[in-house]
């Protein structure tokens, strides 16, 4: 007598991929290391100490809200710690350790928890978490307050005063005490820690391709039509183009801060419409507006915009026929 | 609209139970405008008290006599009337009231509160249950103003000013917390803190009303709504958006 | 459809009545508190022009060429100290135009200044230019007559602030536009004392 074949009985799905929440978000962590240990490099340990902050206070945050909401413990699939990252790397060096934290705790506790959680946030809360530090604290957040102490010692070029975005306009071009191009893409000069070493997010950005975390459309079309835009702008001087792209928040924008799952679409059309509309935006701002910097402000934009995108562009299903016409034959 | 109230619950009402900002939800325009400051708050909620008592009476003593079909514009008569009264003692005696409530003393006119009450209350009671019932929503109102406006200037400019139409003082912790490198969170006395303050206080109400087992300030259909009669959203044959 | 002239006639009575009615008790405050409130704006602004110069006895009013009033400050025997101008500049603040009163002695130097409504601009930002920090830049400036040069704005330069003479205003943190608008109605109020003959005058 043969044994008898076990069959499991269940519901569909029965095709299971190895992927997990934890195991894309530790893909993240990893591709954003890259940019951090460049921010200690040029800014010395205070980056280390801003991070830190950001990272912990996250983490602790979302622990307790969890707890006080009576919901499930979500610190493990390390979403906190990503959102922690990634507001530290929208931070000046210099700013305030506690103004870290608060921001950490906005964007845990009011822009993700309280909407629902991962997956219900309606905005990406690392970028509305800074956007509420820039409107609560302008003075310590503005270009004013850039500096870039070096733990090594070495002679950082530019990395005080003004950054770089500070120092191109449509009217006068780039400005001569503006750092030079490999300056801006090896990330020795001013900003935020996280957005100055355009080199250490292209390698991270690269890992997340090749882990197929994220699909390179919404990085490529974004930076893509902003250099586009700007090289009409700037009457094809592509200097200034460069200068454009490797500048400002616009490579840690394309690549981490609007790929994330939650705030964009689905579709491939979709995260094209989207990667249009934040390229739009941001040179907008950028150009004709009064604040130098226009990435944060263009990807919320596009956030609030997801949900319509998706219904725009939702896949047809096969032989789907449009009613008009049904109804067009109907009549004849 | 059950049983009859006393007087004197018709004055408890408009503190808490139906409080008209925390839990019917009117005048929200003012209330995120002038809560950058407590003498701002303070100042509005006076004014905005004494045209609700002003009209409530006026309104109440005319009912019989005001024809259904032009209710509206003769509320809105008498209330513009008053407010403006308001205004012109206000710009003559307490000129610096005036500067800082700026457009929003005129704009008293069309506050939800008054011509709400005048429409669902005043129109259809006794004058001195009318003037009772002014009276307990005005200072209802001016309540929830204070109370917002003391959460939002404190995180905000870390001060609280004191002050009734300039008699007062102001006091400030902004400078002993600035040595030691706090400084006020200034999106608290901008447009975005004043959203955010007032959707906690709305949901904090929110919740003690449930615990006391109220319905929740939410506004499900055109029939709830005090403005019904008058709404020209409800014309159109749209829902309301609040 | 039946119209009884009644329907029409009784509500259209009645609104005119209370309207009527109600007019009259506006006509009737009005005449109370005019005068009060013409006293009440007569008195902000001789406190304004005091603020902006202190040494001042009194005020005489006087006309510029394009017909806007200015005032001749003098000193308590009556010699001509300085001149209040009251301008709005050309460029707007965030919020709208933003009235300026200015003080400016006999040789060109500015004694200070005093800006007006200023409630359409940011709190906690714009509104600061009502603060002493910000206009206390003002005072000693005077306009460079070798270059004709404005006051100029930057940003960031604590230099130009503590600096009362270099003809740089520091401006507001984050709010540039504000400070500019400021700044703009002081140039127009330089202009006008050069138009009046400036130092030259005694």
């Amino acid at each position: 007598m043969s044994e008898m074949t076990k069959y499991t009985v269940s519901a569909s799905p029965h095709v299971r991929s190895a992927e997990t929440t934890t195991g894309i978000m530790l893909d993240v962590i990893i591709a954003l290391i890259p940019a951090g240990i460049a921010s200690i490099f040029v800014f010395g340990p205070r980056a280390l100490a801003v991070i830190a902050v950001s990272v912990i206070v996250a983490v602790l945050a979302e622990f307790l809200s969890r707890k006080v909401m009576k919901r499930d413990q979500t610190i493990g699939d390390l979403s906190a710690v990503v959102t922690g990252l990634l507001l530290a790397y929208n931070l000046p060096s210099n700013i305030p350790l506690w103004m870290a934290g608060l921001g950490s705790i906005i964007a845990i506790v009011v822009v993700k928890q309280m909407f629902g959680g991962i997956g219900q946030n309606f905005v990406n809360p690392a970028l509305a978490g800074r956007i509420i530090l820039m409107s609560s604290f302008p003075g310590k957040m503005s270009a004013a307050s850039f500096s870039g102490a070096n733990v090594m010692g070495w002679d950082v070029q530019g990395a005080t005063g003004a950054t770089p975005m500070g120092l191109i306009s449509l009217s006068d071009g780039v400005a001569d005490t503006a750092p030079s191009l490999m300056e801006m893409f090896l990330g020795t000069t001013s900003g935020c820690l996280g957005e100055v070493s355009a080199l250490a997010l292209i390698l991270g950005g690269l890992y997340l391709i090749i882990r197929k975390v994220i699909s390179p459309i919404i990085p490529v079309v974004y930076i893509g039509v902003v250099a586009i835009f700007m090289a009409i702008a700037f009457k094809f001087d592509m200097y200034a183009v460069a200068y454009e792209i490797l500048g400002g928040g616009l490579m840690i924008g394309a690549i981490f801060m609007a790929t994330d799952y939650t705030t964009s679409p689905i579709t491939k059309n979709g995260k094209i419409i989207y990667a249009v509309g934040c390229a739009l935006i941001t040179c907008l701002i950028r150009l004709f507006g009064s604040l130098p910097e226009g990435v944060s402000f263009s990807i919320i934009i596009m956030n609030i915009l997801v949900p319509h995108i998706e219904n725009l562009t939702f896949p047809k299903p096969f032989g789907y026929v449009k009613e008009k016409k049904e109804k067009e034959e109907a009549k004849s | 609209m059950a049983e009859k109230k006393t007087l004197g619950q018709e004055f408890t009402k408009g503190l808490v139970k139906e409080n008209p900002v925390l839990r019917l939800v009117l005048g929200t325009c003012p209330t995120l405008a002038v809560t950058t400051s407590v003498e701002n708050a303070i100042g509005m909620g006076i004014a905005a008290t004494i045209v609700l008592i002003c009209s409530n009476v006026v309104i109440s003593a005319l009912r019989k006599v005001i024809p259904s079909k032009v209710r509206i514009p003769c509320f809105i008569v008498i209330i513009a009337a008053f407010v403006t009264m308001v205004q012109l003692f206000v710009k003559a005696f307490a000129p610096a009231l005036d500067a800082s409530l700026g457009i929003f003393l005129p704009l008293i006119v069309v506050n939800c509160i008054i011509l709400g009450r005048a429409e669902a209350f005043a129109s259809k009671n006794s004058v001195v249950a009318s003037a009772v019932d002014g009276v307990g929503m005005g200072i209802g109102f001016t309540f929830a103003l204070i109370l917002m406006a003391a959460i939002r200037e404190f995180f905000g400019a870390g001060s609280l000013t004191l002050k009734v139409l300039g008699f007062g003082t102001q006091v400030s912790v902004a400078e002993p917390l600035a040595s030691i490198g706090i400084e006020p969170i200034l999106i608290f006395i901008l447009a975005p803190g004043g959203f955010f303050v007032f959707g906690l206080l709305i949901a904090l109400a929110n919740k003690i009303a449930e615990d006391k087992g109220l319905a929740r300030a939410e506004l499900k259909s055109c029939a709830e709504c005090p403005m019904a009669a008058s709404c020209a959203v409800k014309a159109a044959g749209e829902e309301c958006a609040e | 459809m039946k119209m009884n002239p009644k329907d029409i006639l009784v509500p259209a009575v009645s609104l005119f009545v209370i309207a009527l009615v109600a007019t009259l008790f506006l006509a009737i405050v009005n005449g109370v508190t005019a005068d009060k409130i013409a006293e009440q704006a007569k008195l902000a602004e001789e406190n304004a022009r005091k603020e902006v110069m202190a040494d001042a006895a009194e005020f005489e009013s006087a006309k510029l060429s394009d017909g806007a009033e200015y005032f001749i400050a003098k000193d308590a025997s009556g010699n001509t100290i300085g001149y209040v101008f009251n301008t709005i500049g050309d460029n707007k603040g965030y919020g709208g135009d933003v009235a300026v009163t200015v003080g400016i002695n006999t040789e060109g130097v500015i004694t200070g200044i005093k800006p007006g409504d200023i409630s359409n601009e940011t709190p906690g930002l714009g509104q600061n230019a009502a603060k002493d920090e910000f206009r206390v830049q003002f005072a000693g400036e005077k306009a460079n007559p070798d270059t004709e040069e404005d006051l100029a704005v930057v940003k960031s330069n604590q230099a130009a602030a503590d600096d009362t003479t270099d003809g740089q205003i520091n401006a507001l943190t984050s709010a540039t536009i504000t400070s500019k608008a400021v700044t703009g109605s002081v140039n127009k109020a330089l202009n006008y004392f050069d138009e009046i003959g400036g130092a030259d005058n005694g």
